[in-house]
């Protein structure tokens, strides 16, 4: 029996006012899971430190990582973010979803979204991902930094009533989502 | 019997450093014990102490020579015990002080033949016993002497000499003799040459080369001991020395003239006695030099033209004098003197200017009567902010010599300038010439804003020229193509924006550096360093105008304006409106994209790009069959792309479906017939964008009726990894259509 979390919390987590995702290091190679952090000094909730987050150049560095960072941008209606917890063989587990549908297929969004989805050697991996999300409180949350976000199967593109890609990413582990602080 | 001491002799009188004879034992000891000891004794202060000399204990003793007198005597002790003491008489040796042969006077020159002065007796001789001898002696060398016969008083008067002669005084004591002689300080008398001639008064005085002020001089010097020659000039009362030259000269070029006189001019030879010996005067009559006349002028505009006539004729040049209303006047020009009109162009509007023609020889001048110009106010020219009324020209490789210049000067009667460079650096503008100097290659801003007196014609007018460029004219660098990648506006696409430079330098320089700038914001948005000019790429870059600037580390730049990257808009429309089929086979082939005209990927950096996002091709003689082209209505036909885990992976799954109303059996044959074959589908979605699917393993076909009297006819591929592919336009116009 899964229960949904967040439907009566104050803060809308299910709202996204940015998100930013990442599916490899700046350099080119694979991110290496689960990413070391710092926590921020004096904070008693564990708040991942990311050092730098430079939307402009295009990436963040956390920990001893130099992450590549691109911006998603779709508007707050196609984009939603869930945790729900579970109890079942696994034990007990967080399962984070997050999903989001972009307008407009055409072959520069296929490149962008390939050069995301890709490796570094053109090969199709279902990149294991990170993503970095500024809610309608402008809270800041970092999801998959442990255990990354998987590409769902079902991710879909189509040209017919609507004209979209639909993506799903799903994490599921053992600890709840954090908030994240860019502190140098 | 009591010891008797003895006597000694004798006394002496001995010169300076003589040495006196030795003194004998008049009487030996005797009486007290036998057996004595002698000791010889002398004193300098007149026996009040005595020094025992050494080794002197004979009865005798002989001294050496002495410089001051000394008393001496003998001491003897006898043998008895205790012993007795005595001394002998005191004999005195006198001395006399050191001869000094005195001094004599002078040196002198003389001319050859004549006699010297007499040689005087500046001091005469002193010391020894005060009797002396003189005696003069003379040499031609200076080192050896000869005694001049009867030359034996204090004083000398030398012959007529006819060469350089050397004199001295020699005298001796007729006491000590000739052995103790001195002499005087040496003089010399110099023989200069035969005396001089009686001076004669210079002759042959010519003047030539007589213009309005001066005139050159010749004449014959005839010599005669002169020391300096004059020139004199009349000053209508006397004749006055003006130039002083030396005893040989016969010329003198420039003597000065009055202006317009007849100047009268002699010259004179002074001996040294400064008497004048002058020649017979001569007249030289200048050239004339007057004022210009007929002075006059006009305004041309903001121009003052001036002419005038000259009526001199002779003068050096002709200088404009002006003075400003203020009282300030300075010389603006220096023209030839057969010069008669000039025009100032370099006045200033609504100021008053006076104005002097001057005929100038020599500095002398002679001015015309000033006149007076007010310049007028600018005529009102066109707004500054509707045309391009300023110029950029170009600067040179690592000099900042590069100029923006307002093209017209009236404009800075109206409007105020402000030039900018990209990092906010401020010049000014010349208002004279309308230029702004020492600009660097690069981007420069140009404001100009209506002088609040003037908005009552132009408006409260402000307007900024932006990104003027300052071009190294002598750059190696050049920019040979450009490819721009644009961003969509959303999804994964906002940041991915990429702008790609080719360029080339011929200078083979190995550093270069590349800034890029944000059109609107003027903000340094990227900055790329590298040792290659060949491609130079920014990015990831929002959607935007920009402007690049390279330079290279020989200090050359190069610009390259500006360059776009679109955004392109998520506006879309859904659905598909077109379908192109034929069979597919395992055989057919195909091309990717590969080159990069016409796109925004770049070969070799877009890898991706070109191994799976764009179809260039079919081979066409691969296809097995014809291309068939497919009616649809756009709410009839759906395709969509899934992605699938699957246990070989993830692989993506297309499918198209279409549906055709109104069944009936012919429809049925022919989808029987369709249902036979694997395809390759080509469709036009409503966005313009063609897109592929079954290429790679043929789109097999499935078909069914549905309650509502439609066919389904459904297209299902396995495209693995290959998001759906576009295909070329060109392709489908070439091949298809």
């Amino acid at each position: 029996m899964a229960t949904e979390l967040l439907q009566s919390c104050d803060f809308a987590l299910t709202k996204i006012k940015k998100l930013y995702m990442s599916s490899r290091q700046l350099s080119g190679d694979v991110i290496s899971f689960p990413v070391e952090y710092d926590t921020i000094s004096g904070s008693s909730d564990s708040i991942v430190r990311v050092n730098v987050f430079d939307t402009d150049a295009g990436y963040c560095i956390i920990g001893g990582q130099t992450l590549e960072i691109i911006e998603i941008s779709v508007f707050s209606e196609f984009m939603t973010f869930t945790e729900e917890y579970q109890e079942n063989k696994q034990g007990k587990t967080y399962v984070k979803k997050l999903e989001f549908q972009l307008p407009l297929v055409n072959y520069t969004a296929n490149a962008a979204l390939k050069e995301f989805l890709f490796t570094a050697e053109g090969q199709f991996a279902v990149c294991k991902a990170v993503a970095f999300i500024e809610d309608e409180n402008s809270k800041l949350w970092v999801v998959g930094e442990r255990i990354p976000l998987i590409l769902q199967s079902g991710m879909e593109l189509g040209i017919s009533t609507e004209n979209y890609y639909k993506l799903s990413f799903q994490s599921i582990g053992y600890n709840r989502v954090r908030n994240y602080q860019i502190q140098a | 019997m009591s010891l008797y001491s003895g006597t000694i002799a004798s006394n002496q009188t001995i010169c300076y450093n003589g040495n006196p004879a030795a003194f004998t034992s008049v009487a030996d000891a005797s009486g007290g014990t036998t057996g004595y000891t002698y000791q010889w004794q002398y004193s300098t202060d007149s026996g009040s102490t005595w020094v025992d000399i050494y080794g002197a204990n004979a009865t005798t003793y002989d001294s050496g020579t002495l410089t001051a007198t000394r008393w001496f005597r003998r001491r003897v002790i006898d043998s008895g015990t205790p012993a007795e003491t005595g001394y002998t008489n005191t004999v005195i040796v006198t001395v006399y002080p050191v001869l000094n042969a005195g001094s004599i006077g002078s040196n002198q020159t003389i001319y050859s033949g004549t006699t010297p002065a007499l040689l005087t007796s500046i001091s005469g001789a002193s010391g020894a016993s005060g009797d002396y001898v003189y005696q003069w002696q003379y040499s031609t060398n200076g080192t050896s002497y000869s005694n001049i016969a009867g030359a034996t008083s204090t004083t000398y008067q030398p012959p007529a000499l006819y060469a350089n002669t050397y004199y001295k005084r020699r005298v001796y004591d007729t006491f000590c003799g000739i052995g103790y002689a001195d002499y005087s300080n040496v003089v010399l008398i110099t023989v200069s040459g035969a005396p001089p001639a009686t001076p004669s008064a210079p002759s042959g005085l010519t003047a030539t080369n007589i213009d309005c002020a001066t005139c050159d001089l010749q004449w014959i010097n005839n010599g005669g001991g002169i020391v300096k020659n004059v020139i004199q000039r009349w000053d209508g009362i006397a004749f006055n020395d003006e130039e002083e030259v030396s005893f040989s000269a016969t010329t003198f070029n420039g003597f000065e003239l009055y202006p317009n006189t007849e100047n009268q001019i002699k010259v004179c030879a002074v001996d040294s006695g400064d008497t004048y010996y002058c020649s017979d005067a001569i007249t030289a009559q200048t050239t004339y030099i007057a004022a210009p006349t007929g002075f006059s002028g006009y305004l041309d505009d903001k121009n003052v033209v001036l002419s005038w006539t000259n009526i001199s004729t002779g003068a050096t040049e002709l200088s404009v004098y002006r003075c400003l209303s203020g009282g300030t006047c300075e010389y603006i020009a220096y023209l030839p003197y057969s010069a008669t009109t000039y025009t100032d162009t370099t006045t200033i509007r609504e100021e008053t200017y006076s104005y002097s023609i001057i005929s100038e020889c020599h500095g002398y001048g002679y001015g015309t009567p000033f006149i007076d110009f007010t310049i007028p106010t600018a005529p009102l020219v066109p707004p500054f902010c509707d045309g391009s009324n300023y110029a950029a020209s170009g600067s040179t490789c690592g000099n900042s010599d590069g100029v923006i210049a307002i093209t017209n000067i009236d404009y800075f009667t109206y409007y105020d300038f402000t030039l900018t460079d990209i990092t906010g650096g401020t010049y000014t503008f010349n208002t004279t010439t309308g230029e702004a100097t020492g600009l660097t290659a690069g981007y420069y801003f140009l404001t100009a804003t209506v002088k609040p007196e003037y908005w009552y014609y132009y408006g409260r007018e402000t307007c900024t020229f932006e990104w003027l460029e300052v071009i190294d004219s002598d750059t190696t660098m050049s920019n040979t193509s450009k490819s721009v990648r644009n961003v969509v506006c959303g999804g994964f696409g906002r940041t991915q924006g990429r702008i790609a430079y080719l360029c080339t330098d011929s200078g083979s320089n190995p550093i270069y550096t590349a800034k890029l700038y944000n059109k609107d914001t003027y903000d340094l948005v990227q900055t790329v360093t590298g040792t290659t000019i060949d491609l130079i790429i920014f990015s990831p870059l929002n959607a935007g105008d920009y402007y690049c600037h390279i330079t290279n580390d020989a200090g050359c730049s190069l610009l390259i304006g500006a360059t776009k990257v679109q955004g392109q808009s998520l506006r879309s429309v859904a659905g598909i409106k077109k379908l192109w089929l034929t069979q597919w086979d395992e055989n057919v082939e195909y091309d990717y994209w590969a080159q990069s005209d016409d796109d925004y990927y770049l070969s070799g950096i877009d890898a991706d790009f070109f191994n799976s996002i764009k179809i260039k091709r079919f081979i066409d003689s691969t296809l097995p069959d014809v291309w068939y082209s497919v009616n649809v209505q756009t709410k009839a036909i759906t395709f969509s792309q899934t992605m699938e885990k699957t246990k070989q992976g993830f692989v993506f799954n297309d499918k198209l479906a279409l549906t055709i109303p109104e069944a009936d059996n012919t429809k049925w044959k022919e989808l029987v017939d369709i249902l036979q074959n694997r395809y390759i589908l080509i469709f036009l979605d409503n966005n313009g964008y063609y897109w592929c699917m079954g290429y790679r393993h043929g789109a097999s076909t499935d078909g069914y009726k549905r309650e509502n009297n439609e066919y389904i006819l459904e297209f299902n591929a396995i495209s693995e990894n290959k998001i759906l592919t576009n295909i070329d336009k060109q392709y489908i116009i070439d091949s298809i259509l």
